[in-house]
């Protein structure tokens, strides 16, 4: 079957990557289950530090993040990140399987899938530059609590703001890193059921004002439903 | 040969290293620049309501837990071939070497794909039937340091295509040796190693309640993982050995 690809001219290969790059889960069924994650790096407060960018390569939605004292000032280049979910509404259950991101930039992956309903693969969740934590599996918690897992500390490197001095932890060379941030991504799995949406309406400073409440626009990264 | 190793990962060590002194190591030639990667220890749940008092402080639940530490000490972690395996729950530095590459792309095109020096698809006959390759990237990389590519069964439901029985082939630069594969997931799974065919191969298999595999197989020049829910380890093992033994 694979051979039959090799005789299909390449426009109608590249028309239907480009098909399936643009694929909406026809097969997606929100039932009401609604999780939002958060800003990870600790601090009241995180700043963005460039837009959205899914650079066109199979809607990687992601967004670059550091801590932020609320005055605009770095809070530290090697801050704490955590995994953080908040659940607003549903009663399926979900689990987070974790693995190493590919490649050479560091961070983790999350693969989050609805295990009252065969494991059904909903979407990837991304935290890149951090120094790494051991992270476990986890269960997503429901009734509107929040989940949050320790995944280690933002890398930086001499010349950072709030660079902490001591021994600089930066990623390899051959990983694209402009310095600490963190790079926190989300994708929905192709094959199943969960719809990822992006908050676009976050400014260059968000979780001010309302922090304690996730409803608002300002408090979400990315939702997942399903 | 085959290493069956059950997570957590304190054995993980003690049976990778016998292996090691079996094989031999990844070629680390020519590096050019040397870095150090670290594992940090787990915070407290005091430390983490510092870091996150809005959270903490909401009213909202929180579900804030520690991993389970290993039942012994982690170990070190432990080369194998090209690959570094780090114990679950290691807490280090891990020195690295990088390897210059030529430079590519961040894409989603093709063609560009094509033209990397890691572009490989696998034999006709190692794939599952009617599986086929529907996308291809870069990822966040550029495409001499990533090459994504996803077979699967591909369908249509009358408003679009619909995939299934899916599997992902990640081609990667051994831009950075050893490449750090981390014991995860203790409570699920295993990790084994083996070398087939003379390749490095390491085994990520989540358990008997989540179906997922991940097989990284390496020349020591190339370094290739293929995941999937859908397929045993051999047929994962079968699809990289054929990009690999060219």
């Amino acid at each position: 079957m694979h051979s039959i690809i090799r005789l299909i001219p390449l426009t109608v290969i590249v028309a239907s990557i480009v098909a399936t790059a643009v694929f909406v889960p026809g097969t997606a069924r929100a039932a009401g289950n609604e999780y939002h994650t958060i800003g990870g790096v600790q601090g009241t407060y995180n700043h963005r530090t460039g837009g959205w960018h899914d650079s066109g390569v199979s809607g990687l939605w992601s967004l670059d993040l550091r801590g932020d004292d609320g005055s605009g000032n770095v809070t530290s280049a090697a801050a704490n990140v955590y995994i953080q979910f908040k659940n607003v509404s549903g009663t399926d259950t979900a689990r987070a399987l974790v693995a190493n991101y590919p490649g050479n930039c560091t961070g983790y992956r999350l693969e989050i899938v609805n295990t009252d309903n065969g494991n059904q693969r909903l979407a990837y969740f991304s935290w890149l530059h951090i120094t790494r934590a051991t992270v476990n599996n986890f269960d997503l918690a429901q009734g509107g609590s929040y989940t949050i897992r320790y995944a280690g500390t933002l890398k930086w490197k001499t010349g950072d703001p709030a660079a902490p001095g001591g021994t600089q932890d930066p990623e390899p060379g051959n990983c694209a890193w402009s310095g600490s941030h963190l790079h926190q991504e989300s994708k929905e799995d192709g094959s199943t059921h969960g719809t990822v949406t992006r908050n676009t309406t976050l400014t260059s400073t968000y979780g001010v004002g309302d922090p304690f409440n996730v409803s608002t626009s300002a408090n979400k990264i990315h939702t997942l439903e399903y | 040969m085959l290493n069956t190793i059950k997570l957590p990962g304190p054995r993980i060590a003690a049976v990778v290293v016998a292996l090691s002194l079996v094989v031999s190591g990844a070629a680390v030639a020519n590096s050019q620049i040397g870095g150090s990667d670290q594992r940090v220890a787990p915070v407290s749940e005091d430390q983490a309501r510092a870091d996150l008092p809005h959270i903490f402080e909401s009213g909202s639940p929180v579900d804030f837990a520690t991993p389970v530490p290993p039942a012994e000490a982690p170990g070190d972690p432990v080369e194998f071939g090209p690959y570094r395996i780090i114990p679950y729950g290691y807490v280090g530095t891990l020195p690295y070497e990088e390897r210059p590459v030529p430079a590519g792309v961040q894409t989603s095109d093709l063609e560009v794909l094509r033209q990397s020096s890691l572009y490989r698809e696998p034999d006709d006959d190692a794939l599952p039937d009617g599986v086929v390759l529907v996308a291809a990237d870069s990822d966040i990389y550029s495409s001499e340091h990533m090459v994504h590519l996803i077979y699967a069964i591909q369908d249509s439901n009358g408003s679009g295509a619909v995939w299934r029985e899916d599997l992902d082939i990640w081609h990667m630069s051994l831009s950075r040796v050893p490449y750090d594969i981390s014991v995860i997931a203790p409570q699920d799974g295993t990790v084994r190693t083996d070398i087939v065919d003379g390749l490095y191969v390491v085994v990520t298999d989540y358990g008997p309640t989540f179906s997922k595999v991940a097989v990284h197989v390496s020349d020591g020049r190339f370094n290739t993982l293929v995941e999937s829910w859908h397929y045993p380890a051999e047929t994962l093992i079968g699809i990289a050995r054929s990009m690999l033994r060219r």
